[in-house]
Parts: structure tokens; C-alpha cells; sequence
């Protein structure tokens, strides 16, 4: 490889697009120029190919395509959810969430306590779970909806969706899941977990920045009895877009880009998961076999494909990640979340998994994806250990002067 | 061959945009918040168009808050304002306002706002002394009124405006969104305290637009989550989206009074046919309007049915605002202005765009005048004719 190349392994803040979906979405740029919602031959092709990139979405979570809303990304997509539901429902709003969420869950949660709502965060383990018997006791005390992320974006720990989907059905509380990072890498059936809402999000797929979605489930039946199964309440006004859910004009490119990144996971998720599940075991091992004081994040047996998040004893972590991203060759990976990087904060994620600062301080992700082979892993893992080394002789180094 | 009339819906994009676009959509292709090289080049890469953006529209580069669209800055505006207010108040706006501005108040007067409708005349510009008079009837939080009207394309006397509001002391918001490409608008001289921007009605992408802020506005994010955009606005930015909005306001900067000019041209043409027509009513004839912009509405026609009818003959039109397409309602701008009913109902737009073509409008004013006239095919050929003179 060449000097200047970037190994880039933060596939968890955003991917490349996948196989096929520039051409889709040059396609759709170039032909499809009429707005979706005018009722004229172009506005019809537009329409139509929103359409078929509903279909290929909501074959992805085994949903209908009439259940998909389209909104700028997850982060909004988790609004609306969080927020909708509040709204709709009214009077004494109690929402069940989790500590390590995401900035989109825990900002809008904090918001909506300003507005009067009641919010538990479930605690997590030393593995990043949560405790069932406690997700069981919260919901005992009138809650609205519980919202939980179905893979963390730092650390990769996978929470047991379909346990606890069936639990809110046992309580009979609608579940909002946070699938930004789980979708196209973990299997998803919005039935069979009793997902009434799913946050979604193109760019960690293979689509493309600044396109997600809300799936909201359909009750079974035909016309009107087929309606959502949960009262939302649209949070973007004005047209009344989208069954009024979420106004706007939609972004036909982007949303045809979504799709075909879509129908790319769909036939290839379990292959290139377990691909990349080998690598990024490969990679612990190499920098397992190579330093000391290095410790993994998260239950291994719980821990998503592409995810490898790695603690380090005796290094400065900003240094260390300073380090990586700007030596050659550059190692694109984060400290944890991408957008609390320019915020400097350390992660809230590990400390609720019972890290000291110091550990999650020096904490690196690495994220695994299509671009990822053995080549690029060994070495990153080469980079990586030679990099903590230098900063630990540095260390030593000062201690000794 | 479509002729695509319809340029107040979406744009087609242009060329030129797109190829900037393309760099954003393949190698580069990182997290704009990421702290490695290719965040830090994606996050210059915003500040570049967010500077481009800046430029034509008259603010400073960090007044400006990308949004997913004109739609979410519109929403940003009101419920940002009302959210940064401790209880709820008053807000003014123009009953001709698109809908992402009147939707947004109703929802407002659902959590106990209270909103006033400004008057307009009969060529729909908003009564200066009645907007004064409530501006005077007691503390307003925000007035929102559009610089130039998507259906009917009239450009509001926005110097009156502004100067109304500031002598109050109420912030005003403008949906800039039709103006930028179609007739102009600065931030800095407009006197308003935010303005919401579009990206597909310059021919940018779709799923990208911008509230300018002025940094002394209150005003609080509708969308929560990370704090991007100086935490009004949060999400992973649209990096490729944006970089387009960017090319497309600098490509506009340079072209912008050829294109006006041109579709000027073209506009009076069409209207000089039309008025050779019988049972035409233009709206809002006699006022400053967008120069791509012609409503009106043909006698004994549904605007939806003529639509329809334009449709099979392959030419794009607009029965209104793209948004509303399909319920069958007429124009709540043109009931405003005191159509009736009837009339209002039988309205189509047609909104031009740089690349539309004199051939185009003989060949629209044909076709309609098959469609209009009852003395057959002869008024709309005299229209065409009347053109090539």
C-alpha cells in the first residue's frame, strides 16, 4: 500500500457507498428531476421510484413498504419517534430508555423531561447489557414507550431486541429501536421483535449522508383498518408529505440511494458479516499478541462484526488517537462517537460499563466494513501497537527524566 | 420531450453541481465530525459551500444552519423561536405563507400559541398598515413573511416590512426560499432575523436547505442529538448534499441576471399569449412578481383536470403548490386574495426555469389554446403566432 493511503476503519460513523448505489443514484439525479409529490408525469416517475426504495427498505426489517417514512437521517428519525409519541400521547409520558443511547436518544430525552416527561435510563453490565428483570420493573410503572439501540455505536454490544420486544408486548408498551448501526449488519424483523418504530439510517448501510427513516409498524388488515399501530404525531409541518408524519419534499436521489443499499445488504448481510467477524478477530489477536495492557470492550459473544473497541493502560488517549489518525499510514478510527469527537467528552458508554476514566479515556474503535481485508488488518494491527509503544517509551521516557 | 414548467416544485440539477457533488459521493466519503483527515477534508468541504451560500444570500457563513430542507428551516424558525419562549405568545404571519410556515403555526396554536394573519390585497402583498397595527396590538415573538410566493410568485415590499417589525421590536423570519434564484435576497439589508433556503430551487440537490440566524435571535434546535451545527441542528451532515447546495449558490451568483432575464422574457411572452386567449384570468398581474411566475386560472377548466390534460400532452405544470397536489382544494394563497372559490379552483401555475425555451412557450399557448378555446385551435395558434412577430 501506498504511503498516502488511509486505513480506514470507522465504518461505525459512516461507510462508503456500497456496489451500485452511485450509479442508482446518478441515475435517478440525472432522469428523475420532478418533485415526488406533483401530479404530473415527472413528479409520478419520482414517486415511483420512492416506491421501489420503500419496498427494498422495508424488506430489509420484514416490514411493508407503506410503513416507511423517509426523514433526513436517524437522528431525526429518533426525534420524531421520541417525540411523536410524547405528543400523541400527552398527560403522563414515562419513557423506558438505557444510559449508553445514543446523543440523538439521551439530547432528545433530555428535552422532552424539560417538557414534563418522566424518563427511566435502564443501567447496563460490565458487558454493556441491560438487565431484563429490571426492563420488566420499569415497564410496571405506566410507561409509554421504551426506545433502545439495537447495536451501540462505540462499542458494538448488540442488546437482545427480540427478548425484550417481548416484554414490551407482555406489558403491552410500544419499543422504538435505535437500528442506525444494526441495520445491514444484524438480522431485524420488525414482527418477530415487536418493533413498533425503527430509527434508520442510509450512510452506515452503504447509502448515501443526510437520508434515514422511520419504519412504523401497520396494523394487520386492509384500507382504513390498516393504519399505523402506534399514535405518532408529525414533528416537520407543512404539505403534509408522507401521511403528514414528516412533511418536506423528499430527495428522490437520496432515497432511490437508500433503497439500493438496501437491496445490497439484504443479499449479502450474513456473508460479509461473518467475513468481517473474522477479521476483526484477527485483529485482537494481532494486537492482543503484541501489547500488554490492552483490554476489549464488551462481551465478546455479544459484540457486532465490524466492532473491535480497545482500552489502553499507560497511554494518553488523545495523544494515542492524535497519533493514529495523523501518522502515516493515517488509521481512520475514533475515540468513540463522531459526533461527541469535536466535544471531547469522554465516553459515557464505558464509564456506564463500569470503566474508570482513565480506561475509556484511552479507548480507540475501530469499525470493520466493506473495504476492510487482511492486508489493511495487519496492518492497522502493525500501526496500532507500534504507535502505543512509542507513546508508552515516551512516557517512560519523561517518568525516568 | 417533457416541457418541464414546474421549476417552482424542483429544479432540474445542474451539471455542473452534480460533478462537485460526485468527489463527496465516492472517495470521499467520511464523517464531517470525525477528527481524522478525511473528517477534517469533509468538514472544510461544508465550510467552503457554507461560505458560497453565505456569499449570495448577504450573511456571514456562521449565520448559516444546515437543515434537511426549506420545509425543517421553516419549522426551525417558528418552533424554535417558540421553543427558546418561555411561555407561549404571539407570532404573525401572512396568510399566503407556504404551508411548512401555516402547518407549523397551527401546530403552535395547539400548544397555545396565538396566531394572526396579516392581510393581503387582492394581488396578494401583505397590508403594510395592517401588519403595523398588530405589530402594534401588543408583544409579537416572531413575524414570518415570505419574500416572494410560490404559487403566485408576488415578491412582498419586504423594506416595509422589515422596517414595521423593527420599529416594534419583532423579529422577523422570511422564506427566502423561491426568491434566491428567481429574484434575489440579502440577508444583511433585509432587516430579518432568520431566512430559510432551499437547495433543489436553485437546481442543488434535494434534502438540503438552511436557516440563516442572526446570532441575537432566541431560538432553540427542533431537532436534538450531538449538537452539530452549533447545536441547532443535529446530525450527521449531508456532506455531498451540501457541497452541491454550495456549487449550486456559486454558479448562481454568476448567472443569476442572465437567467432572470431570460426567463423574464419568456414569462411576458407566455402572458402576452394568454392575454390574446379568452377566459383567462391571470393573478396578481399588476405587481412585482418572480420573473418565472405565472398563475392563472382558465375558464370552465379544474386546475387539476387542465393539469391532467397538460400531462397527456407531455408538459409539466402546477395546480399550486406541489406539496398540496392531489386534494383537491383550491389555492388557500388565491382564497386569501379574495378569489372566489370557483376561479381559485381552476388555477394552474406554470413557474419556468433558465433552460425553457421559446419554442416551448409557443408550443404550451398551442396546446392550451386547443384546450380553452371553444372557437377551436385559433386563439392559441394567433397567440404563437403572435410571438414569432
Amino acid at each position: 500500500m501506498s504511503a498516502g493511503e488511509t486505513l480506514y476503519f470507522d465504518h461505525a460513523a459512516t461507510t462508503p457507498l456500497a456496489p451500485g448505489v452511485l450509479d442508482v443514484m446518478q441515475r435517478v439525479l440525472a432522469e428523475q428531476a420532478g418533485n415526488p409529490a406533483s401530479d404530473h408525469a415527472p413528479g409520478r416517475a419520482a414517486a415511483a421510484e420512492i416506491d421501489t426504495a420503500a419496498g427494498a427498505l422495508a424488506a430489509l426489517v420484514g416490514g411493508e413498504r407503506r410503513g416507511v417514512v423517509w426523514t433526513s437521517g436517524a437522528t431525526e428519525s429518533i426525534n420524531l419517534a421520541l417525540k411523536g409519541v410524547a405528543e400523541f400521547a400527552g398527560g403522563d409520558v414515562h419513557i423506558v430508555s438505557v444510559v449508553t443511547e445514543h446523543a440523538a436518544t439521551l439530547d432528545t430525552l433530555a428535552w422532552l423531561q424539560t417538557q414534563g416527561a418522566r424518563v427511566t435510563r435502564l443501567e447496563v453490565d460490565a458487558d454493556g447489557r441491560i438487565d431484563g428483570a429490571a426492563l420488566d420493573a420499569a415497564l410496571q410503572d405506566n410507561a409509554t414507550l421504551v426506545s433502545i439501540m439495537h447495536v451501540n455505536n462505540e462499542t458494538g454490544v448488540i442488546q437482545d431486541i427480540e427478548a425484550i420486544g417481548a416484554c414490551c408486548a407482555r406489558h403491552h408498551v410500544p419499543l422504538h429501536v435505535d437500528a442506525a448501526q444494526s441495520l445491514g449488519r444484524c438480522a431485524i424483523d420488525i414482527t418477530a421483535m415487536n418493533i413498533a418504530l425503527l430509527s434508520m439510517s442510509a450512510h452506515k448501510i452503504g447509502g448515501p449522508k443526510g437520508i434515514g427513516a422511520l419504519y412504523v409498524r401497520r396494523r394487520s388488515g386492509a384500507g382504513r383498518a390498516a393504519g399505523p399501530a402506534i399514535g405518532l404525531a408529525g414533528q416537520i409541518h407543512g404539505g403534509g408529505q408522507q401521511s403528514g408524519f414528516r412533511s418536506g419534499t423528499l430527495a428522490t436521489h437520496q432515497i432511490a440511494g437508500f433503497g439500493a443499499a438496501a437491496t445490497y445488504v439484504t443479499t449479502n448481510r450474513e456473508t460479509e458479516q461473518r467475513r468481517l467477524a473474522a477479521l476483526r478477530d484477527a485483529l485482537w489477536r494481532r494486537i492482543d499478541g503484541a501489547l500488554d495492557g490492552v483490554r476489549r470492550n464488551g462481551g465478546a459473544a455479544v459484540v457486532a462484526a465490524p466492532w473491535l473497541s480497545i482500552s489502553v493502560a499507560g497511554v494518553n488517549g488523545d495523544a494515542l488517537l492524535k497519533g493514529l489518525v495523523e501518522g502515516a499510514p493515517a488509521l481512520a478510527v475514533s475515540s468513540g462517537a463522531a459526533c461527541s469527537a469535536a466535544h471531547g467528552q469522554s465516553s459515557y458508554v464505558l464509564r456506564a460499563m463500569g470503566r474508570s476514566a482513565a480506561e475509556a479515556a484511552a479507548t480507540i474503535r475501530f469499525s470493520l466494513g466493506a473495504d476492510s481485508n487482511d492486508t489493511r488488518v495487519n496492518a492497522a494491527a502493525h500501526r496500532f501497537a507500534a504507535e502505543v509503544e512509542r507513546l508508552r517509551a515516551l512516557a517512560g521516557t519523561l517518568v525516568a527524566a | 420531450m417533457t416541457i418541464y414548467f414546474d421549476h417552482n416544485a424542483t429544479t432540474p440539477l445542474h451539471a455542473d453541481v452534480f460533478k462537485a457533488m460526485t468527489p463527496w459521493l465516492t472517495s470521499a466519503h467520511a464523517n464531517a465530525s470525525s477528527l481524522h483527515r478525511g473528517g477534517r477534508e469533509a468538514r472544510a468541504a461544508i465550510e467552503t459551500a457554507r461560505h458560497q451560500i453565505a456569499t449570495l444570500v448577504g450573511a456571514h457563513p456562521s449565520q448559516l444552519i444546515f437543515t434537511g430542507g426549506g420545509t425543517e428551516a421553516d419549522n426551525l424558525a417558528l418552533a424554535g423561536v417558540a421553543a427558546a419562549t418561555r411561555r407561549p405568545g404571539r407570532m404573525l404571519i401572512s396568510p399566503i405563507e407556504h404551508p411548512a410556515i401555516t402547518d407549523t403555526a397551527d401546530a403552535l396554536v395547539a400548544a397555545g400559541w396565538t396566531i394572526e394573519r396579516v392581510a393581503v390585497d387582492t394581488q396578494g402583498r401583505v397590508d403594510i398598515d395592517d401588519l403595523e397595527r398588530r405589530l402594534g396590538a401588543g408583544d409579537t415573538a416572531l413575524v414570518s413573511i415570505m419574500v416572494a410566493n410560490n404559487e403566485t410568485g408576488v415578491i412582498q415590499d419586504m423594506t416595509a416590512i422589515s422596517a414595521a417589525c423593527r420599529a416594534a421590536g419583532a423579529p422577523l423570519h422570511t422564506d427566502a426560499v423561491q426568491a434566491i434564484g428567481k429574484h434575489g435576497f440579502d440577508f444583511a439589508s433585509s432587516g430579518a432575523a432568520c431566512a430559510s433556503l432551499s437547495a433543489h430551487k436553485i437546481q442543488g440537490p434535494k434534502g438540503v436547505g438552511a436557516l440563516i440566524v442572526d446570532r441575537k435571535l432566541a431560538i432553540d434546535p427542533i431537532i436534538h442529538g450531538g449538537g452539530h451545527e452549533q447545536g441547532l441542528r443535529s446530525g450527521s451532515l449531508n456532506v455531498a448534499g451540501i457541497v452541491g447546495f454550495g456549487a449550486a449558490a456559486e454558479r448562481l451568483q454568476t448567472h443569476r441576471p442572465a437567467e432572470i432575464a431570460h426567463m423574464r422574457d419568456l414569462r411576458d411572452k407566455l402572458e402576452v399569449g394568454l392575454d390574446a386567449m379568452p377566459g383567462i384570468t391571470r393573478f396578481s398581474a399588476d405587481v412585482e412578481r418572480l420573473a418565472n411566475t405565472c398563475q392563472f386560472s382558465v375558464a370552465g377548466y379544474d386546475g387539476e383536470g387542465l393539469l391532467m390534460l397538460l400531462d397527456r400532452d407531455d408538459i409539466a405544470v402546477s395546480s399550486g403548490s406541489a406539496c398540496a397536489a392531489g386534494t383537491g382544494q383550491p389555492s388557500p394563497v388565491l382564497l386569501a386574495m379574495g378569489i372566489d372559490a370557483d376561479t381559485a379552483r381552476g388555477a394552474i401555475r406554470v413557474s419556468l426555469g433558465p433552460d425553457n425555451t421559446l419554442d416551448e412557450i409557443q408550443r404550451f399557448l398551442l396546446v392550451l389554446g386547443r384546450l380553452a378555446g371553444s372557437t377551436g385551435g385559433l386563439p392559441g395558434g394567433l397567440s404563437a403566432s403572435v410571438l414569432t412577430g
